[in-house]
């Protein structure tokens, strides 16, 4: 199994959410995170591109809450069904790790 | 639509480096994720705004980079593994076409690592390469771009050679007559255009106003395709007419760009003109004709006027016939004006022709300065690229496990040194797109901070020509700080799988490169540092020299008089206003003249001295009419010989005053007092008079930096002059309630009149904006190279006390002196500081007498300056090498010891 890489899982923690846009992928993440976490442009939209390419998120029509930006309207992304699959099995694997740290008294519960 | 947005646009630029099919499916939302970013980090202040900048250019480069790339072939099947970088190196680099691609990702993902080094190099190099760009944009605006007409390659100006003009100056002024001749046989020209400027007083709509015109022959606006944005341009029937064109920033300031203005109506110095359209914004009317900077065209009027051979104040400009050479342009115009200025035509002030090319005599003497000023920045690059050479190094050094570990593995050394310039590579580009940004700014400065008189300001901009240098220029210095360093690593690397044993040697030799780093960036700052000396020097010498009289508290109020005034009323108008003047408060005196110090002389003539050197020539003059106070006024001295008397002043006499220039040229050992001067050319016959010399004064300044021209003197009363100045004397503190004293007395006087007030002192400063501009200009580069200078020497030797850190451990373990290791380490650097130092004097010397032949007056054999500038950068330099070596010194033995062994 291939490892995930870090900005990947970020993104697919932000969509498991609900449908977002570009922007609003990069607040949220760097809200969760509290700011460690930051986002580019260039280096989003790649993943985005990466992740479509892939199959694992898809752009949706936008909610109706469309902020009144006055803006182009945006494109959104939600995740598909094998975007939550990867998601599901990443954070399993992640959680095997930690219970297994856990378990020799690695990391304090 | 929201206005121009050069940040957006920038970015907007900057996506073209992204893949096609990327861009068209996201640009839109990265540049609003880009304009939402930015709002945000801009509530976050100034600091803020910068971070968002530089995280965004490496955030899109990188990302442009990887997808440009990246692994296209993976997209398909799963996440790609992001492995340590060593590890998976060597298969790939065996595969066959890795190639360029490969090294520059690899150089990628190795830079990543070390975000303060990749820092510090983008910037030094946005630094260079950005002052490089604006100046080359500056450059090719102004030299290299033609002039913005049709055809402009083919046009000419077209002016008289004066006598006592040197030969190859600029064209003198075109009478009427002698352009009607010339426009009746053209010759090789296929059009021929005349331009005369003039002043007026604009009346009968809110303040009077004073404003430039400019009066033009048919044909003008077609030759230079202006255009109208309002009404029409001039046509050959308006010839003679009361009708105008406005300048388009004319329209705009006084009229708000009210279309409405049309076939309005508007009194010229009493005269109704109407309007009849404004011209269009993109239209730059010809610098050197007389009156381009005119808020109002007006027609000539050659058709219905009589040709005049006696006024000169007209630029011609001719456009050749495509078959035709300058230089039958040159040879017509001689043969034309021979005609009626030949040896056999008497007396005359024509000595033939000057024809150069229009955009020769528009850009003038700036071609050298501008050139002079590229030249330094890339002096400055050059540092620049030394500094970054001197880290790689180092860089390149720290690394040789890693590179020892990857060539064991198979990675040849032509792999090696690819990856390794892939890095210099990406380093070069980034630092191009950040000095891109760089340029952007420094243009806008400049061309806000310019003083007037710079030759097609206007039309600077940073364009694709400038960002395809930029982009040149990147990649021109990655290879030239790139190379060297990426050989060495490389080679070095090779050897030490084999064993430790040649340490010793590459040890030595990179000291050797080392020292010619330093060597290298210290003569190029010296060379730069002693060309702004010099300039410095001069502005102090200019600033503190004695211009000959007092300039503290002067303030001058110049008057242009209607032309309906008659002779004797304008004479008793300055006598009367004289008068007043010394009763306001605060005058300790006034006086009347047509002409300032550091302002333009009113009245030039030719005049003949007698008895003299060069005897039976004439030379043109500027004449002075001052009034009897103006020499105690100004605070002049005499030289020799007596002030005007009251017969004198009354003008009974035919006394005149010179100054020790004119009486020097000419009567250098007897002296100029009891000496003639013939007014006139030397051959007209004896009708126009002839004058004493009663005094002689010490020269006064006329143009700082400039040699003082020969001046007569006459008393006011004498010659018939309509605009003159009544300057007054008072204590500085009082100044701003004198200045205001005169306006209301100016206004009592003549109500509708507009009036200049200026104080000597700000003419001072005006004539001095140049010279200090360049100053400025040149000392920040000086200073600037400086700094590079001494952060590289800085580094360059922290270094290589870092990789000493033993031996200086075993030396002070061994109980070696802590002065002694600092000494060592000192004169490590201090020996090619010292090198770089006279070889940078050396060099500064020979080109500093290219620069005195070719920029503002620079002395070259300026001891003092070449004494300071080569100890300060010695000092500035022996202080980057000693800080590292003071720390080196306070190793701790122990500690040095355990670690490294």
């Amino acid at each position: 199994m291939d490892r995930m890489t870090k900005r990947t899982l970020q993104i697919l923690l932000s969509l498991a959410e609900g449908p977002l846009h570009g922007y609003g992928i990069k607040q949220n993440i760097a809200r969760r995170t509290g700011g460690a976490v930051n986002l580019g442009s260039g280096t989003l939209y790649e993943a985005i591109q990466r992740m479509e390419i892939w199959s694992w998120i898809e752009e949706v029509p936008p909610p109706d809450r469309e902020p009144p930006s006055g803006g182009p309207p945006r494109r959104f992304f939600a995740l598909t069904a094998a975007g939550q699959d990867a998601l599901s099995e990443e954070l399993q694997r992640m959680d095997e790790i930690v219970r297994y740290a856990r378990g020799r008294d690695l990391l304090e519960a | 639509m929201a206005s121009f947005d050069p940040g957006r646009s920038l970015f907007r630029r900057l996506l073209r480096l992204y893949p096609r099919n990327f861009r068209e499916r996201f640009m839109e939302e990265m540049l609003e994720f880009f304009r939402e970013e930015r709002a945000e980090a801009s509530s976050r202040g100034f600091l803020g705004l910068c971070r968002f900048w530089l995280c965004t250019l490496t955030d899109l480069l990188f990302s442009a980079f990887r997808m440009r790339t990246g692994g296209k072939p993976n997209l398909h099947t799963q996440p790609r593994r992001f492995g340590p970088g060593g590890a998976h190196l060597t298969s790939q680099a065996r595969r066959p076409g890795g190639g360029m691609m490969l090294d520059l990702k690899q150089g990628a993902t190795s830079l990543r690592r070390s975000p303060g080094f990749v820092a510090f190099v983008v910037s030094t190099l946005a630094l260079g390469v950005g002052a490089t760009t604006a100046v080359f944009s500056v450059l090719d605006a102004v030299l290299l771009r033609p002039l913005p007409y049709p055809a402009s390659s083919r046009m000419m100006l077209i002016g008289t050679l004066i006598r006592g003009q040197e030969p190859g100056g600029s064209p003198g002024p075109y009478s009427s007559a002698d352009f009607l001749d010339l426009r009746a046989d053209p010759g090789p020209f296929e059009v021929l255009v005349a331009q005369e400027g003039s002043r007026a007083v604009l009346t009968g709509q809110g303040d009077p106003e004073r404003i430039h015109l400019a009066r033009i022959s048919e044909g003008y606006f077609e030759m230079f395709g202006a255009r109208p944005a309002l009404g029409r341009l001039l046509l050959p029937e308006d010839d003679g007419l009361r009708v105008m064109v406005l300048s388009h920033g004319f329209w705009q300031d006084r009229y708000g760009g009210d279309p409405s203005v049309l076939g309005r109506t508007l009194t010229l110095d009493g005269e109704a003109f109407q309007v009849i359209g404004a011209l269009s914004p993109e239209f730059i009317p010809p610098e050197v004709l007389p009156g381009s900077g005119a808020a109002a065209w007006l027609p000539m009027g050659l058709s219905v006027g009589e040709p005049d051979r006696s006024s000169f104040g007209m630029g011609v400009v001719g456009r050749r016939q495509i078959q035709s050479t300058p230089d039958d342009g040159r040879a017509h115009v001689g043969r034309v004006l021979s005609d009626d200025y030949g040896p056999d035509k008497g007396a005359n002030f024509i000595q033939g022709s000057v024809v150069v090319d229009l955009k020769e005599a528009t850009v003038g003497a700036m071609g050298r300065t501008l050139s002079v000023a590229l030249a330094s920045v890339f002096f400055l690059l050059i540092i620049g690229c030394v500094n970054v050479a001197g880290l790689l190094l180092t860089r390149g050094a720290t690394r040789q496990a890693e590179l020892a570990i990857r060539s064991a593995l198979g990675a040849g050394r032509c792999r090696l040194v690819g990856q390794l310039m892939g890095e210099s590579l990406i380093l070069g580009l980034a630092g191009g797109a950040l000095g891109a940004c760089v340029a952007y700014g420094a243009v806008d400065v400049f061309r806000k901070v310019t003083p007037g008189g710079l030759p097609r300001l206007t039309e600077v901009t940073v364009d694709h020509r400038a960002l395809a240098f930029t982009l040149s220029v990147s990649l021109a210095a990655a290879i030239l700080f790139g190379l060297v360093p990426a050989v060495r690593a490389a080679r070095s690397a090779g050897n030490s799988v084999s064993g430790m044993a040649r340490r010793a040697t590459q040890g030595q030799r990179a000291a050797r490169l080392r020292g010619a780093l330093i060597l290298a960036e210290t003569a190029l700052a010296v060379i730069l540092t002693v060309g702004s000396g010099l300039m410095v020097h001069e502005l102090v010498r200019l600033t503190t020299a004695d211009p000959g009289f007092r300039p503290g508290g002067l303030v001058g109020i110049s008057f242009r008089l209607p032309r309906s005034m008659e002779r004797e009323e304008w004479q008793s108008f300055y006598g009367t206003f004289l008068e007043r003047t010394q009763g306001l408060p605060g005058i300790q005196s006034s006086a009347v003249t047509t002409h300032l110090p550091y302002g333009q002389y009113a009245l030039v003539q030719i005049m003949t001295p007698r008895d003299a050197r060069y005897e039976g020539e004439g030379a043109w003059l500027p004449t002075v009419l001052v009034s009897r106070d103006y020499f105690s006024t100004m605070g002049i001295r005499l030289a020799s010989g007596r002030w005007f008397s009251e017969a004198d002043l009354r003008g009974e006499t035919d006394g005149i005053i010179v100054n020790q220039a004119l009486a020097s040229r000419y009567w250098p050992s007897q002296g100029a007092i009891g000496k003639w001067i013939k007014s006139g050319a030397p051959d007209l016959e004896e009708d126009e008079g002839s004058f004493e010399i009663v005094g002689v004064i010490a020269d006064v300044t006329a143009q700082p930096g400039q040699a003082v021209p020969e001046e007569i003197y006459r008393p006011y009363r004498a010659e018939s002059w309509r605009n003159m100045t009544v300057v007054a004397r008072t204590d500085p503190e009082t100044l701003d309630g004198v200045t205001a004293g005169l306006r209301s007395l100016a206004r009592e006087s003549l109500p509708d009149l507009p009036v200049t007030i200026t104080t000597v002192q700000s003419l001072f400063r005006e004539a001095m904006a140049r010279p200090r501009f360049y100053t400025v200009l040149f000392a920040s580069f000086g200073a600037l190279a400086l700094v590079l200078a001494a952060v590289g020497i800085y580094g360059t030797t922290a270094f290589a006390t870092r990789s000493r850190t033993r031996e200086i451990g075993i030396r002070l373990a061994l109980g070696a002196d802590r002065s002694r290791v600092i000494r060592r380490m000192v004169t490590r650097s201090g020996i090619p500081v010292g090198i770089g130092v006279i070889i940078g004097l050396a060099c500064a010397f020979g080109l500093s007498q290219l620069l005195s032949s070719f920029l503002y007056h620079v002395p070259s054999r300026d001891g003092a300056t070449y004494v300071a500038v080569g100890l300060f950068v010695l000092i500035v330099g022996l202080t980057a090498a000693l800080f590292p070596a003071a720390s080196a010194s306070r190793i701790d033995p122990a500690t040095t010891l355990r670690e490294e062994g």
